[in-house]
């Protein structure tokens, strides 16, 4: 279930957002942002001399002052939105999983019903058959059957006792028969909803990589600024113009990079957010940068690119056997196999007139279960022996040789991606039972689109390479791996980093822990262990193995985002050097006048108009730094020219008609 | 009143008369810092470029040769290097400039 996204303007966000900006103007916080501390600085030094000047041109410092400490605010504000907003997702996600209770033993046989999570480590819990275990712990009295198919995907049911090496259950799984108590062993609040929620929170929130490297360029920038500003006062004094401090300091902030500065903590908590809205949770801001580089895929085959189970779609018979008989003995033989393979085959005979017996109307047979060693399964009735299994086993079975049509067909089902099934009697093959992997829908697409961001796909697969080969092609895989155990995951995943990609990799169970840690970016499946869980860097509610490529497109998007925004801002300070600088000089100079192509009405207003324009345009791109800029899955360098247009050359000419703008405002007012 | 190409400074130099040396050492120090000082942090961003992991090229890679890095690289060069020096060029030869069209100088 996707989470709602909030509107920008959900007033229960904003009003709060706005106190919390006054909070961050503590300068120990600010320092962490340091063009955010330079600006703070600037009007913190612009009021004092406000306060202690002589009153001369007081409405125009006063102003100026006035703007500064807005410039600040507004950043605050940005970065408050953006956390607001974070945590409003992560409690509407809270609040749709679904809530367990628990039957807590309180201490003199008194029972009380409370909530899973306000269980603590310690707790005795009593749960009974039908009821789903609400943490994880373990048995101390009694034993019972548990269905773990949650977790495991395993839907045969476990027996936990205590004592002994059974006594271990996780929560969310049911306990199908008996009762026992249990004792907690994990608090709740260490879940990953919560450790995603401290990702946001600004106290403990740290930079992500991508952010250091940018922090360290804009503070190079604003260093430069502030020694140009002050080689500026010196060059001042030699020619004689005087440029007052709060002129400088006005410059100063309109030329350092203020709107990236102060949007860009905003930025990564959005691009967090909007995982959230997919329903993935990022367990660090580093993987959703690193989802943005990824060019590696890895993914599972069943369950991911195929449904689940094997599906039973045809039968084909040996020469000389009808298809009613052969699906009449496949039946038989099929009645007894709990797999969802059995059933489809049960299923698939009923299409051929054969009803559906029950097991218990058939008391004169002894069914013949599946195990690993004869590899077949089956009944004996009425002195018949009916069998179904691999082509190898039931070649055994009937001694040795089996009609050449039904090899071939054995042969053209494992070419075509299928699994064949031999159904025999006795001594006689009557067919084979074509299993089919169905290839989920949709997912060439899925894959394409992959493709034209430049990932490249590879399925991984127990399967044979035959087998392996025939999916690969029908879903649109640009690569696979087939026979592959855990350890070639591992091996596979370090090979492709040694070459200089970056991996991306799916998982549920426990043995793709390793894999999982070792990828780039690891998600891994809500339903699948703890152990997997704790090993990715991402946790996916869905349980959708292609969510990956929402991953990686809000990853892309993020760092897109935060280049453009940069590249706007700084181009944004050529319009502010056309206002500020004539108005500095023309006092002194009304020479320089023709400089003023924005033809602002007087010195005052052009580095009012500069500074008004330098903080309001935080706020106005607060809406996209929160969205992110819209990406496309194209290749790199068509992105860089299309955005380098949008934001570099709009920056540039936008400012010209913003300053002008707020300058025809402001003098209509009366302010300057 | 020999012939001027340009070259003389209009009589500005490291030793004037009056023997005041402040010119040799701020021209010292900036040549001391802006040629020779500016090899070490260079020489750090080499040492640091170095030392990262080689990432494979993909379609997603930066592309840093054709017609759009050339132009990305050459604006950005102009527009920071502008806006560094923007501030004390207006102040001095933009200004000057001005004054001459208007019949004045500084």
């Amino acid at each position: 279930m996707a989470a709602k996204s909030h509107s920008i303007f959900d007033p229960a966000i904003i009003v709060p957002a706005i106190g919390e900006s006054f909070k961050k103007l503590n300068p120990i916080t600010l320092a962490k942002n340091p063009v955010m501390f330079v600006t703070e600085v600037g009007a913190a030094i612009t009021t004092v001399l406000l306060v202690t000047g002589h009153g001369a041109n007081f409405g125009f410092q006063f102003q100026i002052a006035l703007w500064l400490w807005f410039t600040v605010l507004f950043a605050n504000f940005a970065e408050a939105m953006a956390e607001g907003r974070g945590k409003a997702q992560a409690k509407a996600l809270r609040a749709t999983r679904t809530q367990t209770f628990a039957n807590r033993l309180a201490g003199k046989g008194i029972v009380e019903k409370v909530p899973a999570d306000q269980l603590r480590k310690g707790d005795v819990v009593v749960v009974s058959a039908g009821e789903l275990i609400p943490g994880d712990g373990e048995v101390i009295e009694g034993a019972a059957t548990v269905d773990e198919s949650a977790i495991t995907g395993e839907s045969a049911p476990v027996i936990r006792e205590s004592g002994g090496d059974r006594s271990a259950v996780t929560g969310g799984t049911k306990v199908l028969s008996d009762q026992i108590k249990i004792q907690i062993t994990s608090n709740p609040g260490e879940t990953f909803l919560d450790r995603m929620i401290s990702l946001v929170e600004g106290a403990s929130r740290q930079k992500t990589p991508n952010e250091i490297a940018l922090t360290i360029l804009l503070s190079a920038l604003t260093l430069i600024f502030l020694i140009a500003m002050m080689s500026l006062k010196a060059y001042g004094i030699a020619s004689t113009v005087d440029f007052s401090v709060p002129v400088l300091v006005a410059l100063l902030v309109c030329l350092i990079p203020t709107t990236i500065g102060g949007l860009l903590s905003a930025i990564g908590i959005a691009g967090i957010d909007r995982l959230v809205q997919k329903n993935v949770l990022a367990m660090s801001g580093r993987a959703v940068e690193a989802a943005g580089d990824v060019d590696v895929l890895l993914l599972d085959k069943t369950g991911t690119i195929t449904m689940g189970n094997r599906q039973a779609t045809d039968f084909l018979p040996a020469p000389g056997v009808t298809k009613q008989q052969l699906a009449d003995a496949a039946q038989l033989a099929s009645l007894a196999d709990e797999t969802p393979e059995g059933r489809s085959v049960v299923v698939l005979a009923k299409n051929f007139g054969i009803r559906a017996r029950e097991l218990s109307e058939m008391a004169n047979a002894t069914f013949v279960p599946f195990t690993a060693q004869t590899r077949m399964s089956g009944v004996d009735m009425d002195g018949v022996n009916y069998r179904k299994g691999s082509s190898d086993a039931i070649r055994g079975f009937v001694g040795g040789k089996m009609p050449g049509p039904v090899e071939n067909d054995v042969k053209s089902i494992s070419g075509s991606g299928g699994t064949p099934l031999v159904v025999a009697t006795n001594n006689r093959v009557l067919g084979t039972i074509h299993l089919k992997d169905i290839v989920k829908g949709g997912l060439s697409d899925r894959f394409e689109r992959f493709r034209a961001m430049g990932i490249r796909t590879v399925m991984i697969t127990g399967d044979n390479p035959l087998t392996a080969a025939a999916i690969a092609k029908e879903s649109g895989v640009d690569d696979f791996l087939a026979e592959a155990k855990p350890e070639h995951k591992l091996a596979l995943i370090r090979k492709e980093q040694q070459a200089g990609h970056l991996v991306a990799m799916t998982g549920d169970g426990t043995n793709d822990a390793p894999a999982l840690a070792q990828a780039d970016v690891g998600v891994a499946m809500n339903t699948g262990t703890q152990a997997a869980k704790e090993a990715g860097n991402m946790v996916d509610l869905d349980s959708n193995p292609t969510k990956l490529i929402e991953v990686v497109e809000i990853g892309k998007q993020l760092l897109i985002t935060r280049g453009a925004l940069t590249t706007f801002s700084i181009a944004n300070d050529v319009a502010k050097y056309f206002a500020i600088l004539p108005a500095m000089l023309v006092g002194t100079f009304k020479e320089i006048a023709p400089l003023n192509i924005m033809f602002l009405k007087s010195p005052e207003s052009a580095i009012l108009s500069a500074v008004i324009f330098n903080a309001v345009i935080i706020i106005a791109l607060i809406p996209l730094a929160l969205k992110g800029v819209r990406f496309r899955p194209l290749g790199a360098a068509k992105i860089l020219a299309r955005n380098l247009l949008i934001y570099g050359l709009g920056g540039i000419l936008l400012p010209f008609v913003g300053i002008k703008l707020i300058d025809i405002i402001i003098t209509a007012i009366g302010l300057a | 009143m020999h012939g001027n190409n340009g070259s003389a400074f209009a009589g500005l130099t490291g030793n004037p008369a009056n023997g005041d040396p402040h010119y040799n050492i701020t021209l010292a120090f900036a040549m001391l810092v802006g040629r020779f000082g500016m090899i070490i942090p260079v020489m750090a961003l080499a040492g640091s470029l170095g030392r990262k992991k080689l990432l494979a090229t993909s379609a997603g890679t930066f592309p840093v040769s054709g017609s759009l890095f050339v132009i990305l690289l050459i604006g950005t060069i102009l527009l920071v290097g502008a806006l560094t020096f923007l501030p004390a060029l207006t102040l001095t030869p933009i200004l000057e400039h001005f004054l001459m069209l208007n019949g004045k100088l500084f």
